[in-house]
């Protein structure tokens, strides 16, 4: 009888299943889990943020004047595309989907960074790190600049040239 | 005399206590056959365990269907310790009582099926009633024929066939469990049950499936085998391997549709019982 | 796109349709690119277009209502004919001033419009002149009136405050209800059968109750064309690929751009790969649902590595995220070639057997065969798509019409057969899967070479400003289960417009000629044999109480939303 040839196939087949969780899971190469930010290399800049299709990456700016890039798990859909786009570099894809947590705040990871504000104004001008490495990078004048807001910088700067020139501002 | 009744109970004991390690047994056969690693050898006790602990919630139907259900759960005991006794005494009497209470189990679960006000539970009602009128009748004569001629020769183990075709059918495995069909009619004639209403209909069940795997060799082993305690090595072997074949049997099939196969049921339960009584009057010599 | 001459450089067919629509009918025609030709047509002749469209042999694909008020001032529908054997869609457009919103009705010329016209009508607003039978079919009974939820002032994240209505759902006789829970159904959906003993006599479906509202999140600007993609594949959980391609392949039409031939036939591999892990699915649950576990077991023990090769070549199992316009995100290089090669040889050589298995089980062949009828005929006017159109002696299949990707590249068997029963959907998607398998296989040893993104995109690049506003794009694609259109009007950095008209909201009308006269125990294997994915289907359902008989049941009392198939 052909139904027989279950019996076969089975015997063949041997057990394929896991006694997972016991046993490690399959897991290819290619696969995405969780990301990982590296609060070293981030600079705050926000481009993850802008990209991420289910906004589990976001830029929030909290009142004692840090600036938090939070990570939510739960929304993530293990895309990547954060981690194609960091200009830092800052984001790596990981291998772990094991995720289960009793409390959403167990899914929550935040990389927080200091503000530079304007030392005239006091308005928060960018994350510190972003605003000192591109300091470094402009360097010479600029980084005595680096703590202005943009209009304050103009007005210091114009009042640099006036003195200069002679002319009373 | 004393002996056979402490034994005859024993085995009805151990009977309640191995039918769902049997279940898991048949779990694991099950899984093997799917390539799956399958359920730990205890798991349905787990399960049963783990029902009883849970809420008792009264099903649309009420306490009417609560309490069938128990009834249902007794008399499958009871129909166990008959059976059990048969292997020792062989008065018409036992033999009366087994098919009494096979037949009294039978009405139960029709009972309990059309008592839950759900129509999911009806259709598994009828579809039941269909089954069990497919089997159960040649079942219930092939008991007392037993009974009242007692097997008297090897050439009437001929008879096996139709007693295990039907038990096979009243075990309500696949191709037969078109009562509770979970994905046609979620579960029906189970679909209000819960908790440790839940956990007494599964172990009625469990205990109705030892019963039926043991029937064929509890009726004809007295007949063979004088020594009691070798009836009952033997009677727990057989039992054991037949509900193994039957494991085996329902993963090659699939699901019948109610009046496709119980038609053909019929007709073979039918004619083997007819052999049989054809075998049996056939005079010596 | 027709730099390489696939979509009909010169179709005088398409030339005659679109002379035949503006000298005869009025109308004019808009746009029109290798495969697809818009034509407006004044409102009044709509109906004599669609009779000589379908008796021109065309299919409605779906019909697709927009809100255009703050471009012109009025609403418009577009009904989308597909001229399958010609290969080219004629969009039919509709206009009606805001302040007298109505059009025409083509149900009864062309019965496959009966969802989609109820649909424009609940999601837009516009009534339907000459159909006997309206009623809600997307939008619950406690809907506001006067709220249509694709009208652009109305804003992405609107809730109507809730109002605890008490269903009056007391039908005077009781079907078979099968759902909103049901186990053969994996996702809410409702189906009550009228059954005479154990013979089904009657269905009514109700569904829509996992309506995302994915259209219109689309549209908000929660999203850009870059994340729509990610959007589109959560559509379907089964068949993802497929939509984040359509909707893809609809944004590159409208951005006039082709991605690379290597992105084409990755596309292509992993669209046939969906294919089978779907089928081999689908294959494991009729098995489930006939009783018959160890088919359903031993199909997704074959099945599995499909999934696991998903996963190396794309980053995941589901959901695969490897679409972006422009092309794709991952190459496929030598070592996976191999892998990809040797699985397949080693799923081809597992199901095979099975296949023998699964049809030699007595059950199974029973319960199947002759079961779930549907007839070329009644296939042809509900416009059934996929393995049912197939099944039924349909010749459909977006692949061959409407060659798209590297379909061009591989040869391969459409299967047909004619019965129309259960098996015969059985059968199709068996041989399928071989197809399918050789098609892969075809592919990968053509695999051209070069780069697998467009130059003007990547991820970091927005394609906004290669997508104009005031564009149109329709695309198909040939899914597990059916053609899959996606209809896409450009707006300012996101669509103005997204319709996805997925292959199940084509059949499931087809289920009630199927599960007349057929016994209950069959027809849970008759509606999963449609393979319904009703995640896909409501993004949007159908109506009419039958009145006048004795066996009539009524849900809701008449209420909206209830539906009759
Ligand atoms: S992770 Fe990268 S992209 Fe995101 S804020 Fe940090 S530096 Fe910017
Ligand atoms: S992996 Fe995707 S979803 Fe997750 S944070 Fe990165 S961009 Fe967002």
């Amino acid at each position: 009888m052909s139904i027989m040839k279950l019996i076969s196939i089975a015997a063949r087949a041997k057990v394929v299943t896991r006694r997972y969780p016991f046993e490690p899971p399959v897991v290819t190469e290619g696969f995405r889990g969780k990301i990982e930010v590296d609060p070293k290399l981030c600079w705050g800049c926000g481009v993850c943020t802008r990209i991420c299709p289910p906004n589990a990456l976001t830029l929030k700016k909290r009142e004692d004047g840090t600036l938090v890039l939070s990570y939510f798990m739960g929304r993530c859909i293990f895309c990547g595309m954060c981690a194609e786009v960091c200009p830092r570099g800052a984001i790596t894809v990981t291998k772990e989907f094991e995720l289960a947590s009793l409390t959403a705040e167990d899914l929550v990871r935040d990389v927080k960074h200091d503000v530079v504000r304007c030392r005239i104004c006091g308005r928060v001008i960018g994350p510190a790190v972003e605003m000192r490495e591109a300091t470094k990078s402009v360097g010479g004048a600029g980084a005595k600049y680096y703590d202005l807001c943009p209009e304050c910088r103009k007005l210091v700067v114009a009042r640099g040239i006036m003195t200069k020139v002679g002319v009373r501002p | 005399m004393y002996l056979e009744i402490l034994l005859a109970t024993a085995l009805a004991v151990a009977g309640v206590a191995l039918a769902p390690i049997y279940d898991s047994l048949e779990r694991k056969i099950k899984a093997r056959l799917h390539s799956r690693v399958g359920p730990p050898i205890l798991q349905t006790w787990y399960d049963v365990l783990k029902l009883l602990a849970k809420e008792l919630v009264i099903p649309e139907g009420g306490y009417f269907t609560a309490a069938v259900v128990l009834t249902e759960l007794f008399l499958s005991i009871a129909l166990l310790v008959s059976v059990s006794f048969l292997l020792f005494f062989q008065s018409l009497t036992m033999y009366v009582l087994v098919a009494v209470f096979i037949s009294a189990l039978s009405a139960a679960t029709l009972v309990k099926s059309v008592t839950q006000n759900n129509l999911f539970s009806v259709i598994g009602g009828f579809r039941e009633y269909s089954v069990v009128l497919s089997a159960e009748p040649f079942l219930i004569l092939l008991v007392l024929l037993i009974g009242a001629r007692g097997v008297t020769d090897l050439k009437s183990l001929i008879g096996l066939a139709p007693v295990v075709l039907t038990t096979y059918v009243m075990t309500a495995r696949i191709p037969f469990d078109i009562a509770e069909a979970e994905p046609e009619i979620a579960s029906g004639i189970m679909i209000e049950l819960s908790g440790p209403l839940l956990a007494a209909n599964e172990l009625s069940l469990l205990t109705r499936r030892y019963v039926m795997a043991a029937l064929p060799a509890y009726l004809f082993l007295p007949w063979f085998v004088a020594n009691p305690l070798l009836r009952v090595g033997l009677g727990l072997a057989l039992t054991l391997l037949t509900w193994v074949i039957f494991a085996i049997v329902a993963v090659l099939l699939g699901r019948t549709r109610a009046a496709v196969m119980l038609k053909g049921t019929t007709v073979a339960a039918l004619a083997l019982t007819l052999l049989f009584i054809i075998v049996e009057s056939v005079p010596y010599g | 796109m027709g730099e390489r001459g696939r979509y009909l450089p010169e179709c005088p067919e398409m030339s005659e349709v679109v002379r035949k629509l503006t000298e005869e009918y009025g109308g004019h025609m808009i746009f029109s690119r290798e495969s697809e030709v818009y034509v407006e047509v004044p409102r009044h002749e709509l109906r004599d277009v669609a009779k000589y469209l379908y008796n021109s042999g065309a299919f409605l694909k779906t019909c697709a209502a927009v809100d255009e008020r703050p471009l012109n001032r009025s609403f418009a529908l577009y009904h989308i004919f597909g001229m399958d054997s010609k290969g080219y869609d004629v969009i039919v457009k509709v206009s009606t001033p805001e302040d007298d919103a109505w059009v025409p009705s083509i149900v009864d010329v062309v019965p496959a419009a009966d969802w989609c016209e109820l649909e424009a009508r609940d999601m837009i607003g516009i009534e339907l002149k000459g159909r006997r039978l309206v009623r809600r079919l997307v939008l619950p009974e406690d809907w506001p009136e006067d709220v249509h939820p694709l009208r652009k002032e109305v804003p992405h994240d609107f809730r109507p405050p809730s109002v605890k209505a008490e269903s009056e759902f007391r039908p005077p006789e009781r079907g078979i209800p099968i759902g909103p829970y049901h186990p053969v159904l994996h996702e809410p959906e409702y189906f009550e059968l009228l059954v005479e003993g154990e013979t089904v006599v009657d269905v009514y479906y109700r569904g829509f109750h996992v309506h995302r509202g994915i259209e219109k999140l689309g549209e908000s600007p929660r999203f850009t064309y870059q994340k729509i993609p990610f959007l589109a594949e959560r559509i379907c959980g089964i068949c993802g690929f497929v939509h984040s391609t359509c909707a893809i392949m609809a944004m590159e039409k409208a951005a006039g751009i082709r991605p690379p031939e290597r992105a084409e036939f990755i596309r292509t591999v992993v669209l046939e790969l969906e294919r089978i892990h779907s089928h081999l699915l689908w294959v494991g649950v009729a098995a489930h649902i006939l009783g018959y576990d160890a088919g359903f077991m031993h199909t997704w023990r074959v099945r599995e590595p499909v999934m696991i090769l998903s996963e190396l070549i794309t980053g995941s199992r589901k959901t695969y995220g490897l679409n972006l316009v422009g092309g794709v995100r991952r190459n496929i290089d030598k070592d996976k070639m191999e892998k990809i090669m040797k699985i397949l040889e080693r799923v081809e050589k597992g199901f095979k057997e099975l296949a023998n298995l699964l049809v030699s089980v007595p059950q199974i062949r029973r319960r199947a065969q002759g079961t779930g009828v549907l007839t070329r005929s009644e296939a042809r006017a509900l416009s059934v798509v996929g393995p049912v159109a197939r099944a039924s002696g349909l010749y459909r299949d977006v692949r061959k019409d409407y060659p798209y990707l590297a379909y061009k590249e591989a040869s391969f068997k459409v299967p047909l057969y004619t019965e129309g029963d259960n098996l015969a959907r059985v059968l199709v998607r068996v041989e399928e899967v071989f197809e399918s398998i050789s098609i892969i296989k075809q592919l990968l040893d053509k695999l051209p070479g070069g780069p697998i993104m467009h130059e003007k995109c990547s991820a970091i690049i927005p394609v906004d400003e290669l997508i104009p506003p005031g564009k149109y794009a329709v695309a198909a694609i040939e899914a597990p289960r059916g053609e899959d259109v996606h209809f896409l009007m450009t707006g300012e950095g996101r669509p103005y417009r997204w319709r996805v008209r997925a292959p199940t909201y084509q059949n499931i009308p087809a289920l009630r000629p199927m599960l007349r006269g057929d016994p209950l125990a069959d027809a849970p294997l008759t509606i999963a044999s449609i393979d319904p994915c009703f995640s896909c289907t409501d993004r949007a359902l159908v109506i009419d109480v039958r009145t006048g008989r004795a066996r009539t049941i009524k849900l809701w009392d008449g209420g909206a939303g209830t539906c009759r198939l």
